[in-house]
């Protein structure tokens, strides 16, 4: 019982830290980034080029960044994953991959906020189908459901 | 019935909470078994489980917690709930580096008949990724784990340190090598007197075949004065292939050995589940050898299709055969299977749903332990309340 209400007693307090680091946190000064806009969804076939991890957003984590080359029109899309997808999802330079993401383009560069990415046959769905995002911090975290794959 | 429906009411809460919150999923799922505790006398049971997990990002740290209820139907002493809740913290060290650590501190509460299980437990990870190429994969990461339990025989600490190379090949082939060290200690694994056996069966009222209860036989520890703590010491090695084939489907391959380096199991017998973790039974307790397979069909309509096998012969090293009344057979417990598994997923809007068929085999030297099992699931994964969508 004493073992309970010590469990309790922590959680309750790691739950206020989170709380007042939350209500802590300062509004952002600077026009809002990129958003995920369903009204420029499209489907990239393509190889993966090259591997990045790098800040994207203020006071957010690091990115996954994919730059991955169309098959066929040979464009070249910087592709934004997640942030946990660096220690969560495998990529490979050469990779076939198939992305559908929120499309927009700055200083002529070409960008896709990723919603679903299929690669070596698995689907990493990255965000639902409004673009809000899925991910879940690092490798450390998985469901406990049962037995399963 | 009335503690579904009020942790229903609590999730439905959540969720409301959950509009305003960063990161919150709510999980549903539905078991039916026919074997609930995997021995030679099937019970049938279904199992609900209700979960939510929750998450918000203080760069470069995060702070998350995960809850899960579990109820059984034909078992309603066996049911649980699991609280964690821990932090996170993400740093690039460059461009194709990253280092990943968390802490978490969580607890188990189990209902009477499991109630020797309830423990606290503290862990710790820290984790190191590199791209060495762009078509190579490094993984680095270790692992520890303190677990307190109500029967202080199962305390435990324990650490593993893992370590993984790929190379992905323009055939679409991927190569995996990982290798894995792990030493698991038994605080205290000796009962303070040489009386007679500790039963750790919950309120010890004789379980049995058909009981549906933890114990089958007389106990899991063996009879020995007090004394210090006793360590299990593995190793293992495991190597993968993957090909793609086509747009549509993936194959891959595996198969993995692992050793006792030193130490053996302190328990009488060993004792596994289905969805209940039993401290006897876990990565440390077996060497052995097996391999599996995974075919991945990415089907119309959002669908995705997994089959999977696996194969594999273990040893339980300090854990002696045993007939149906819990004499000694003489030789080391040997348990062969084989594993079928289907699963088929498919996601709607902030909604994914899964179903899973699972069949196995369990070949044993031990007669109780000589079984087989189904195991059907289905449930649904609810994406609740991201506070934007950057």
């Amino acid at each position: 019982m004493k073992r309970t209400a010590c469990l309790a007693a922590a959680w309750v307090l790691a739950t206020g830290l989170a709380a007042a680091a939350q209500k802590a946190e300062p509004p952002s000064p600077k026009s809002p980034p990129p958003f995920y806009n369903v009204d420029t969804e499209r489907r990239i076939d393509g190889v993966i080029r090259d591997i990045l991890f790098e800040s994207r957003y203020e006071s957010a984590p690091p990115f996954l960044v994919l730059i991955l080359e169309e098959r066929g029109t040979g464009r070249v899309y910087n592709v934004e994953v997640s942030p946990a997808g660096f220690f969560t999802q495998d990529f490979h330079k050469g990779e076939r991959t198939r992305i559908t993401g929120s499309f927009y383009s700055r200083d002529s560069e070409l960008f896709l906020i990723a919603r679903e990415i299929r690669a070596g046959g698995e689907i990493f769905r990255v965000r639902d189908r409004k673009g809000f995002p899925n991910w879940r911090g690092g490798g450390g975290k998985g469901k406990r459901r049962g037995r399963g794959m | 019935m009335r503690k579904i429906a009020v942790t229903a009411l609590v999730l439905i809460g959540l969720s409301s909470a959950g509009q305003a919150a960063d990161g919150l999923i709510l999980s549903f799922s539905q078991s039916f078994t026919d074997n609930l505790f995997q021995t030679a006398f099937p019970e049938k049971d279904a199992v609900s489980h209700l979960a939510f997990s929750y998450d918000k990002a203080f760069t470069p740290f995060s702070f998350f917690t995960e809850g899960q209820a579990a109820f059984l139907r034909n078992n309603p002493y066996a049911g649980s709930y699991i609280q964690d809740a821990g932090f996170d913290y993400l740093h690039p060290v460059n461009a194709k580096t990253a280092f990943y650590a968390s802490a978490r501190l969580g607890g188990t509460l189990y209902r009477s008949d499991f109630a020797d299980f309830n423990h606290v437990h503290v862990a710790a990870m820290a984790a190191l990724k590199s791209y060495r190429t762009s078509q190579s994969i490094l993984n680095l990461n270790a692992t520890f784990n303190y677990r307190n339990y109500r029967d202080s025989l199962f305390d435990h600490l324990s650490g593993i340190v893992h370590f993984s190379l790929d190379r992905y090949f323009d055939t679409r082939t991927t190569l995996k090598g990982e290798a894995r060290w792990g030493y698991k200690y038994f605080l205290h694994p000796f009962i303070n007197d040489t009386g007679g056996v500790s039963t750790s069966a919950g309120s010890g009222q004789g379980p049995g075949p058909g009981s549906g209860r933890m114990g089958w036989r007389s106990g899991f520890f063996s009879p020995r004065i007090n004394g210090p703590g006793q360590g299990i010491q593995i190793l293992s090695l495991s190597g993968l292939a993957a090909q793609g084939l086509g747009d549509f489907v993936g194959i891959r391959v595996m198969a993995f050995r692992q050793w006792t380096l030193s130490g053996e199991n302190p328990f009488v017998s060993i004792e596994e589940f289905y969805m209940v973790e039993n401290p006897s039974h876990d990565a440390f307790s077996w060497n052995g050898a097996g391999i599996s397979g995974l075919a991945t069909v990415e089907a119309p309509w959002q669908m995705q299709l997994k089959i999977g096998y696996t194969g594999s012969e273990k040893r339980f090293p300090g854990i002696e055969a045993m007939d149906m009344e819990g004499a000694s057979l003489g030789p080391m417990r040997r348990d062969r299977r084989t594993q079928w598994d289907i699963r088929l997923e498919k996601s709607f809007s902030a909604v994914a749903v899964f179903i899973n068929f699972s069949h196995i085999r369990n070949v044993s030297n031990d007669l109780l332990f000589d079984w087989k099992g189904r195991y059907l699931s289905a449930g649904i994964d609810w994406t609740l309340g991201r506070g934007g969508t950057k």
